[in-house]
């Protein structure tokens, strides 16, 4: 086996018993993989820190949402306990898809690929903004900050994602019409415009919609082919 | 939400699952919390550190066959991290406390780093930020969430594994250049 592919099971816990003799033995003998294997344990360390300071700074921000409405909150808690309970046992019975349980498992907001951001850089366009407020998961920002550039520029890409702010912010209707409006013009997001609307409709229950823009996607694209397939079948 | 799909949400990154373990079980978690001495931003501090060290489980397969309660092995987690902030505050001296522990959760528990970065960590975390976008995502993906260069093409829409291979290998190019000339 090469020695990055014993490195990476070595990560990942998979070595067998033969490649762990194997990889012990380099430890001893060899520095130079002795180095390789601190630097991408750190690296795994450095990365996990990192991850887990976005995840800090988002819950954060839930506590900042609930304090802003803090009379509420006990009345919030009780009535979406509430609501939680009665809407899962209303699809429970009614409904043998659990389309919000699909819909949490597939949707994801699609990445940035438009500003990469730099942490630590003090970038102050518009652009970069929305863009670290919508990857920093701070979505009502994110939001104002898209249509604020979309006021002077009507870009489907900004929209684009604008609909996904809309989906995280649970404005799917509002979301649905964007999506909508890309697709009448023709243009390489079309694919992630049809898997997003797809994924907007099951979240309203329309499940036969959301049947029909996978059909469709399915056969035109390979964007997400397989979860396109999987959530197909398990909509039948 | 079943347990089952909360461990599939945290594990897809999922925003809605953390929100949801994090509103669902905070009360209960924080009524529990009440009896020791400690200042409440200091629970919700800690609080949410078990949070996070539940969802990296989620993401590592920890937590795949789990057999207690979700909500139980939040608490667990938790319950050791306010020993551990009392512990460093000096407020309790710890006899017998790990005897409550099982040997899952203690297997789980030292595994869980909450060390400081060594010197060199700490510049791999500098060089790591200003990485490009790209970068930090397939290196995330292959170091953090475990995805092979097959997920990570799928997951990223590259067009074929080989191009996923050869953008990471200049990802980790540019880090050791980055820390190696210092």
């Amino acid at each position: 086996m090469d020695k990055e592919e014993l490195i990476a099971q070595y990560l990942t816990k998979k070595l067998s018993q033969e490649a762990q003799k194997e990889f012990d033995h380099l430890m001893v003998t060899d520095p130079q993989f002795k180095k390789e294997v601190t630097f991408q344990e750190d690296l795994r360390t450095v990365i996990q820190k990192e991850e887990n300071e976005i995840i800090k700074s988002q819950l954060q921000d839930f506590e900042t949402e609930e304090h802003s409405n803090f009379s509420f909150k006990n009345w919030f808690v009780a009535a979406s306990v509430a609501i939680l309970l009665g809407l899962s046992g209303a699809w429970y019975f009614n409904n043998s898809i659990d389309t919000e349980k699909l819909y949490t498992e597939n949707f994801k907001p699609y990445r940035n690929i438009v500003q990469p951001i730099v942490r630590g850089e003090t970038k102050t366009d518009l652009k970069t903004k929305a863009f670290t407020a919508y990857e920093t998961k701070n979505y009502t920002k994110a939001l104002k900050l898209f249509d604020q550039i979309l006021k002077v520029n009507t870009d489907e890409t900004i929209a684009f994602y604008k609909a996904n702010v809309l989906l995280e912010l649970d404005k799917t209707n509002d979301a649905i019409s964007i999506f909508e409006k890309n697709l009448k013009t023709p243009d390489s997001l079309d694919d992630k415009n049809n898997w997003y609307l797809a994924l907007a409709y099951l979240k309203l229950n329309n499940i036969k919609k959301t049947k029909a823009i996978l059909g469709k996607l399915k056969t035109t694209s390979t964007y997400r082919n397989k979860n396109v397939k999987q959530l197909l079948k398990k909509l039948d | 939400m079943t347990d089952s799909n909360l461990i599939k949400g945290l594990k897809n990154d999922n925003k809605h699952a953390l929100k949801y373990v994090y509103t669902v079980n905070k009360t209960a978690f924080l009524n529990f919390a009440k009896k020791f001495p400690l200042a409440e931003e200091d629970i919700i501090d800690i609080y949410q550190d078990a949070i996070i060290a539940l969802r990296e489980n989620a993401i590592k397969g920890k937590i795949d066959n789990i057999t207690s309660e979700l909500k139980t092995y939040l608490f667990s987690i938790g319950k050791y991290m306010i020993y551990n902030r009392l512990k460093k505050q000096k407020k309790i001296h710890l006899v017998n406390y790990d005897s409550n522990l099982t040997n899952d959760e203690e297997s789980f528990f030292f595994d869980f780093n909450t060390n400081e970065l060594s010197t060199e960590q700490k510049q791999l975390q500098i060089a790591f930020k200003s990485l490009g976008q790209k970068c930090k995502a397939i290196l995330t993906l292959f170091y953090y969430r475990g995805f092979d260069l097959e997920e990570i093409m799928k997951e990223l829409n590259y067009t074929n594994k080989d191009v996923v291979k050869s953008q990471k290998s200049r990802c980790i190019k540019s880090l050791k250049t980055m820390i190696y000339k210092n």
